[in-house]
Parts: C-alpha cells; sequence; structure tokens
C-alpha cells in the first residue's frame, strides 16, 4: 500500500522536534538538575517500551523522548533519582503501554507520571518556568500547527476558556500565559492528538474545559500556583474526552444526513 | 472432596474481590494499616459465616418474592451485633474503622453468597463456602495492607520496619500509600500477577486488533 | 444543484498525465478478476482453448443463472482458475487481433423488463453495483436511487468532460436507458461545469465542487441519497453509461474504456484506450523508465498491485518499488512480528471523509471490528475506495478498507 507522510512514527519525531527548543530552554531555567530528570526519566521509559516489544510484540516510539522533556520542564524541583525511576514507570506502564502504546491510550503519559509525582511527594516544590520557556515554546507549536499535528481547534479553545474564567475571577490572564510550563502544558499536554477528543466539535468543548481547569485550578489567593494545575486540568479533561466525543457523536447524527434541496 | 473445594476455591482461583471484583470499596478504605485490615477481615468473615448459615437454615422457608429483604434483615442485624462487640472489646480500633464495619451490610459479598450459594445448599456446605470466601477477602485485604502500611508508614501493626526520616531514619514514606487511589494501583497490580499465574482468569475480550494479510510495518 | 464540499485533500503526486488519449495501443491479453465482483460462485461456460468473440459470455453466476459475464476481446482463452467453493478468481484470454463482435438483439430495449433482459444477456449488468456492502446489483431489485458518477478527483483521473463530449450520443442514449430502468430518481453527479444533460422530473444533475474525495460516489450518496433500512441504492461510472448506449446505438457490446497511464514510473504518462481487463505489465513496459516498479490498477490512493486492469478501475499507476534493504536478522524479525502501529488523528485526517461522519471514531471501530459501532457512524453507504485516502494519510500500514470490507460482510450475513 503506497503511504503519506503521516504514519505514527513520523508524527512522533515532528513532536519531538517541536519540543526541543523547549528543553534548551527547560534545561536553561532550572539548570543541570532538570538536565538529569530527562535523562533518567528517558531511560527508564526506553526500558519499560523495550520490556513490552518483548513481551507483547509492541512498537517503541520516540515518543518517549517528549514525554521525558515533559518531566524535566514540569517536574524539575528537588526529587530524588528513585521517585523520579517509579513516576516514570508508573506512568509509562500504566499510562501507555498496557493499553497499547502511543496512539491507544487514553491520558497522555507524562500526565500520568507527573500526577503521580505530584500526589506522592506533595513535599516537593516546583518552580514553574519564566518567559524563556514560554517563548521556546512557540517556534514548536507553530510547527504544529502548521502540519496539522497540533489541533488549532484545542488550543484556541483552551486559551479561550482560560480567559474567561481568570477574568471571571477577577485576575489577570496574561499571567498564565507568561508562565512558561503553562504554555508547554498546554501545547504538548492538552494538545496531544491522541488524549484530546476525536470528533470535531468535541474538540471545542475539550480545549475549553482544559483550559477553564486549569484557571480554575491554578488560582489561588497568592497568585498563580503552577504546574500542578496544568497536569490536573489536563488529567480530568483527557478522562472526559471520550465521554464528550460520545455526547457530541448522539447528539450531532442527524446532521450527517443530506442536504435538503 | 467437594467440601474442600468449595473451601479453598475462592481462596486463589475463585477470589471474591480479583475475580468477581467484589467488595472493593471496604478492600479500598480500611487496609492503611495492618491492623485495621485484620479486624475488618475478621469482622466480614464471622457475618459472612454467621449470615450464610443462618440463611441456609430456614432457606425452605423464606417466601421467593421477599428473600433479599429477608436476608438484608439478617445480614443487618448481624452486623449490629459486630459491630458492638468491636465497639465493646476494641474501642480505639472501631474509632479508626469508623463506619466501615457498619457498611459490611453493603458488601455486595455477603449478599452475593447467600443469595448464590446459601439459599441452594445446606448449612454445612454453606458455611464452607462462606469461610472461603471470607479467607480469600481477607487476603487480599492482608496483602494490600501490607503493602500501603510498609510503604505509607514503614510499621507493620503499628510496629516500626523501617524507620522513617521524620524519626531521624533514611526512609521516606511514599504519602501516595495512604490514599485512596493507591489501593486501587495496588490491586490491579495483583490482579494482573494473578492472570499472569492463571491465565484461566483472563476474560474473553470482545474485539480482537487483528493483523492484515500482508501488513507492512515500518 | 450545486454542493460545495469543504473537506478535502490534494495528492501531491508526479507524474501527471497528459490529456491526449492514445488509441494505438495494442494490447494481446486481457484478464477478467473474480476480485471486482465480490464472491460469485461461478459455472464457466468456456473451456482452455476454445475461441471466443467480444460478448461471447464466458462465465455465469449460479445463483442467477441470466447475469452473464462476457468477453471483451475476441481470441483464445488461455486460463481457468476457480478457487474454494466454486468462486471465480481469474481468466485469461489472448487476443489475436481481429475484433469480431457479437450482435445483440436491441428491438425489445425499450421496455424496463426487456432493458435489463438486455444488460444481463450482454454482459454489461455488473457494471451496476448496489450499496450497502458494493455488490453487483439485484437484477430482481428496485433502488431508492441510482447515481451516475461523471466525475473522478482521484489524483491523475483522466477528465470526463472531453470523454463525454466526444461520444455524447453514446452518453445520451445510455442516460435514457438508465432513465428507463428504473423510477426512481436518478441523480448525475457531475463536476462544477456546464450541465452534461438537462435537468427533469426525474433525472437531477448535481454540481460538486471540491477536492478529493468530493468526486467518489460514497461522497455523493452520503450527501443526496444514503440508503436507510433494508434500502439500496445503484451507482454506475459514466463509461459504463457510454458502452451500454453504444450497445443500444449499435448493436454490439463497446470493450474500450480510456485510462490514464500515469505515475513517477512512466516516461510519458498520457490516457490510453484499452478493452476491460487489459494486461497491465505489457501495457506499461514499453514506457517504464529504469529500476524496479511496482504497477497499480487504480489510483495511487487504494489502488491495488495487479496483473490485469480491474473491471470498474479507470487508472494504472507505476510507482517506484522500494529496494529490499538487509537488516540485522533481529531487527528483521522484530519488525515482521510487531503489532501494527496505531494511526494518530491528525487535522489531515479530518479532511478525508465525504460524508460529515467523525473520522477518528469510525477508523477506531473499523480497526476492532466493531460492526456495531461502524454502522452507527455510517458506514453502510461507503466502500473500499472512500477510504483509501484515510489509510494514505495515516502512512499505509493499515489498509482501512480491508478492514471496512471485513465489517461489511460481517453486517451483510447479520443483516
Amino acid at each position: 500500500m503506497m503511504g503519506g507522510v503521516w504514519h505514527r512514527d513520523t508524527i512522533s519525531w515532528l513532536i519531538v522536534a517541536a519540543a526541543l527548543p523547549a528543553a534548551v530552554a527547560a534545561v536553561g531555567t532550572f539548570g543541570p538538575l532538570a538536565l538529569g530528570h530527562m535523562l533518567l526519566a528517558l531511560a527508564v521509559i526506553v526500558f519499560w517500551q523495550l520490556v513490552f516489544l518483548w513481551s507483547r510484540a509492541q512498537p517503541v516510539s520516540p515518543i518517549a523522548i517528549v514525554t521525558a522533556i515533559a518531566v524535566g520542564v514540569l517536574a524539575p524541583g528537588e526529587f530524588a533519582p528513585w521517585q523520579i525511576v517509579l513516576a516514570a514507570s508508573f506512568g509509562t506502564v500504566i499510562g501507555e503501554q498496557v493499553f497499547g502504546g502511543w496512539g491507544r491510550n487514553i491520558v497522555n503519559a507524562a500526565v500520568a507520571m507527573l500526577a503521580f509525582l505530584y500526589f506522592a511527594f506533595p513535599q516537593t516544590t516546583i518552580p514553574g518556568g519564566g518567559q524563556l520557556l514560554a517563548l521556546a515554546v512557540i517556534p514548536g507549536a507553530l510547527m504544529l500547527l502548521v502540519t496539522g499535528v497540533l489541533s488549532w481547534q484545542v488550543v484556541l479553545s483552551a486559551v479561550v476558556g482560560t480567559i474567561t474564567v481568570s477574568l471571571g475571577l477577577g485576575e489577570n490572564p496574561m499571567t498564565v500565559f507568561a508562565s512558561g510550563s503553562m504554555v508547554f502544558g498546554l501545547v504538548f499536554l492538552v494538545g496531544d492528538p491522541v488524549a484530546s477528543s476525536a470528533t470535531r466539535a468535541g474538540r471545542w468543548i475539550y480545549g475549553f474545559l482544559a483550559g477553564a481547569l486549569l484557571a480554575l485550578l491554578g488560582w489561588t489567593d497568592t497568585g498563580f500556583d503552577g504546574p500542578q494545575a496544568i497536569i490536573f486540568a489536563c488529567l480530568v479533561a483527557s478522562l472526559l474526552a471520550p465521554l464528550i466525543d460520545a455526547g457530541v457523536i448522539a447528539a450531532t447524527r442527524r446532521f450527517w444526513r443530506p442536504y435538503n434541496g | 472432596m467437594k467440601a474442600l473445594r468449595t473451601l479453598y476455591g475462592p481462596i486463589i482461583d475463585n477470589n471474591p474481590v480479583t475475580l468477581q471484583i467484589l467488595g472493593i470499596c471496604s478492600a479500598l478504605a480500611v487496609t492503611t494499616s495492618l491492623s485495621t485490615a485484620l479486624i475488618m477481615s475478621v469482622a466480614l468473615t464471622v457475618v459472612l459465616m454467621a449470615g450464610s448459615l443462618t440463611i441456609s437454615l430456614i432457606r425452605h422457608h423464606i417466601p421467593t418474592s421477599i428473600r433479599l429483604i429477608v436476608q438484608i434483615t439478617i445480614i443487618a442485624s448481624l452486623v449490629i451485633v459486630t459491630d458492638q462487640l468491636i465497639q465493646a472489646f476494641a474501642f480505639e480500633l472501631s474509632q479508626r474503622l469508623s463506619i466501615f464495619v457498619g457498611l459490611i451490610v453493603t458488601n455486595c459479598l455477603v449478599l452475593s453468597r447467600a443469595e448464590a450459594f446459601a439459599m441452594h445448599n445446606p448449612p454445612g456446605i454453606s458455611a464452607l463456602d462462606a469461610l472461603g470466601n471470607g479467607l480469600g477477602y481477607s487476603l487480599i485485604l492482608m496483602i494490600v495492607g501490607f503493602v500501603r502500611e510498609l510503604l505509607g508508614a514503614g510499621t507493620l501493626f503499628g510496629q516500626t520496619v523501617f524507620l522513617s526520616v521524620h524519626d531521624g531514619g533514611w526512609f521516606v514514606p511514599l504519602n501516595l500509600m495512604l490514599l485512596a487511589p493507591s489501593a486501587f494501583f495496588i490491586l490491579g497490580l495483583l490482579i494482573w500477577v494473578i492472570r499472569t499465574i492463571r491465565p484461566a482468569q483472563v476474560e474473553q475480550t470482545d474485539f480482537v486488533l487483528e493483523p492484515e494479510i500482508g501488513e507492512k510495518t515500518k | 444543484m450545486r454542493i460545495s464540499l469543504r473537506r478535502g485533500l490534494t495528492v501531491p503526486f508526479k507524474g501527471e498525465p497528459s490529456q491526449i488519449v492514445d488509441r494505438n495501443l495494442a494490447v494481446d491479453r486481457i484478464g477478467l478478476l473474480g476480485h471486482d465482483h465480490g464472491p460469485i460462485r461461478a459455472e464457466v461456460l468456456v473451456a482452455a482453448g476454445e475461441q471466443v468473440a467480444v460478448g461471447t459470455p464466458v462465465y455465469r453466476s449460479r445463483a442467477r443463472q441470466e447475469l452473464l459475464f462476457c468477453a471483451p476481446v475476441s481470441g483464445t482463452v488461455e486460463r481457468i482458475e476457480i478457487g474454494a467453493r466454486r468462486r471465480f478468481v481469474e481468466m485469461s484470454i489472448i487476443a489475436d487481433g481481429e475484433d469480431r463482435r457479437l450482435d445483440f438483439d436491441t428491438s425489445a430495449a425499450d421496455t424496463p423488463e426487456g432493458l435489463r433482459s438486455l444488460l444481463l444477456a450482454s454482459g454489461q449488468w455488473p457494471a451496476l453495483r448496489a450499496r450497502p456492502f458494493e455488490r453487483i446489483a439485484d437484477p430482481d431489485g428496485t433502488p431508492k436511487a441510482l447515481f451516475v458518477t461523471a466525475m473522478d478527483t482521484a489524483p491523475h483521473a483522466p477528465d470526463p468532460a472531453p470523454i463525454i463530449a466526444e461520444r455524447s450520443q453514446d452518453f445520451a442514449r445510455g442516460l435514457a436507458a438508465m432513465l428507463l430502468l428504473t423510477e426512481t430518481p436518478v441523480y448525475l453527479c457531475q463536476p462544477d461545469i456546464e450541465p452534461l444533460a438537462r435537468s427533469s422530473e426525474h433525472l437531477k444533475v448535481v454540481r460538486f465542487t471540491g477536492l478529493h474525495p468530493a468526486g467518489l460516489v460514497g461522497t455523493h450518496i452520503a450527501r443526496l441519497q444514503p440508503p436507510g433500512d433494508g434500502e439500496t441504492v445503484w451507482h454506475i461510472g459514466y463509461q459504463d453509461v457510454i458502452a451500454i448506449g453504444h450497445l443500444l446505438n449499435t448493436s454490439r457490446i463497446d470493450p474500450y474504456r480510456i485510462v490514464s497511464l500515469s505515475g513517477p514510473g512512466v516516461d510519458n504518462p498520457r490516457l490510453v484506450q484499452v478493452p476491460l481487463g487489459a494486461d497491465l505489465h505489457a501495457l506499461a513496459r514499453p514506457n517504464l523508465t529504469p529500476g524496479a516498479k511496482t504497477i497499480l490498477s487504480g489510483a495511487v490512493t487504494g489502488g491495488r498491485e495487479s496483473t490485469f486492469l480491474g473491471r470498474h478501475d479507470r487508472q494504472v499507476t507505476v510507482v517506484p518499488r522500494a529496494p529490499a534493504r538487509q537488516h540485522h536478522w533481529l531487527i528483521e524479525a522484530l519488525r515482521r512480528v510487531q503489532t501494527a502501529a496505531a494511526f494518530i488523528p491528525t487535522q489531515a485526517l479530518e479532511q478525508t471523509l465525504g460524508s460529515g461522519a467523525p473520522v477518528t471514531p469510525l477508523l477506531r471501530a473499523l480497526s476492532i471490528g466493531d460492526a456495531e459501532a461502524a454502522q452507527k457512524l455510517g458506514c453502510l453507504h461507503m466502500a473500499e475506495e472512500d477510504l483509501a485516502l484515510a489509510s494514505y494519510v495515516t502512512g499505509g500500514t493499515t489498509d482501512f478498507g480491508q478492514k471496512l470490507r471485513r465489517v461489511l460482510d460481517e453486517l451483510e450475513a447479520g443483516a
């Protein structure tokens, strides 16, 4: 069979390329600790991918690099190595591999990994990224938008959702978008093509939900909270994504019928 | 021989928690420490045995249309008695178990053994079946409680095994183990291990991803 | 009526054919493929070595004895292959260069019943296909609507307008026959140009604009008259309508079709006039560029590697064959046993389905063979060609057409 370019591996290399500037900016902002976390997480993920390749013939995927970069960007705090190993094992095995690898998962593996990390070790503080990180995400995001890997409906509705709820709470939405961790999470975690909604209308709802939850969970009395908000917003939104799809399909079935006249 | 099968069947091969997936709620809630898990296991086994025995003794006299109400009444009375006994003789543990002993009434395991087995079988074998199921349930609770207490606090039955950093030791307690999701994860991993050893327990999938003839993999 | 389709894709592909028809090609071997018509239990009417003329019935369906399949060239039958359970697989005929054609009796063809028997007897009936399930139309059945497809948006497809303009009398006669065949609405689906026929109560001319898959009949059916519960719709291509018109005007079969010979593997991509079932290897060999090639019957999206031209295909695409690279034995073994990689939903994939249904849930349901979910998402009006673009866009490793065929077979058996 002849094929065009959008095979799973091509897409994953594209996302890796888009995430590399953010990785460099994260190492610049947070120091060598972030790089150490990234490499450790990458080693663990690759190990588990090979285990599942051996036991279940599941093909390995370069998306491991993006997951590792996400760990470095959103969890650069003082975590001990064994904590990173545990979280990475959990995230990749339970979040991705048991379902059949990238493309068949319900939640993003990085989201599962980071949620585990935040729940298990809540005493460690996590610094949010600054404007450098936010700017480093932009070129990658544009490339993904142009190639159609990142859905513009999700990005736009997430931004609208964040702005709406932030204004509703009486806060300044620009603080959110100035935080590099938030922008990274919006583009690479909320915008993950596999974990987000599959229908066109569903994407709008899913994006808006993720953005609204981000603002709702993030704004505290002392300002904007940080990486925890984006992770939990993304987790809840991607868990609800299949339900949103089912609702959209049930509601719009009669509109696939022909035009009248 | 059949009696023996009835007794040890529910421990691994027909375990109420890992195969029939019953009684999960209490399995999550009380397994933060081994002592509460043990008390809960004993309480449930006692209620299960007494309930199954009683229902089996009067099974021919229960009218079919109201049998569920009769069963629940019997089980509820037994649970109240058990709860009072625990409050009388182990008050501190009863405080920690709070409402979960009372919630044994709602535990689907108890009602399901009564309805599925005790209603149709003589008392002796019903009691054995109840004991077997109770032991199976207890086994799972103890395993989950063991993991959660050890990794969540470094203790077993309250005795320190790993000296935690709060007391000047090396062990960093895993906070996640004290939350409910950890019990789900441990239970899930346990079910995975059991079904790898006993593949007969794996359920039939509805759909299979079929390979195609001549399909290329890039 | 004009319908403009917003979703579609261009498939960038080298070797665009020039629209000048080359009629000087001699084809000395043709093949009839059982694959074109679905599983037919056949009764073969000729033997190997026998002489046939254009229009000689060579096999017929066991279930419907009047449904005949006729030879498109005159010559000698070379080889007949029957598969398991008497399913017709392949028959090849060596052409002898003389164009002997049988005469058919067209006197009774001005009544619907007479027309049907003529089409059945002359082997033209298999041109009419029915959906759902994409089988040969039931000769006793009545469709809800009949679609005449006079457009083709596949990459490198021949342009229908000049072909129809050249044979306008035959096309008009064939269209009149379609109107006679059934009382239900006949839709003539054409590109956004001057109407090819006059609209009336019975014949509705619909103009479609948009990129591929706007030209696929599946898209037209979805937009105009999707078959409901227990209903069928029929469809036929414009070149087959021209052939039927020719039969009614001259009492002889027209076995020739105009196909495009294109792709990066051909040094002179153009349109050629060949008989049905032409031997593709002999056809393409004089024009190949150097290097190993794969010859597909059909477009680059959804074409099948085949020795002979498919009955319903109007294109021959020649692409370079990737050389087999020797990898380490472990890598090769791993690659062979791996389960297929999942497809990733991208914006490009959203543009590949002609009906308005959501693409990703449909492809997921087809991947696991969930017939019920696929039916709810609207797979009954589709055939393999409607998913060819989706298979192409997701990298070509998963053939969604094949998966659709499996689901349709399951639904047909259960219906």
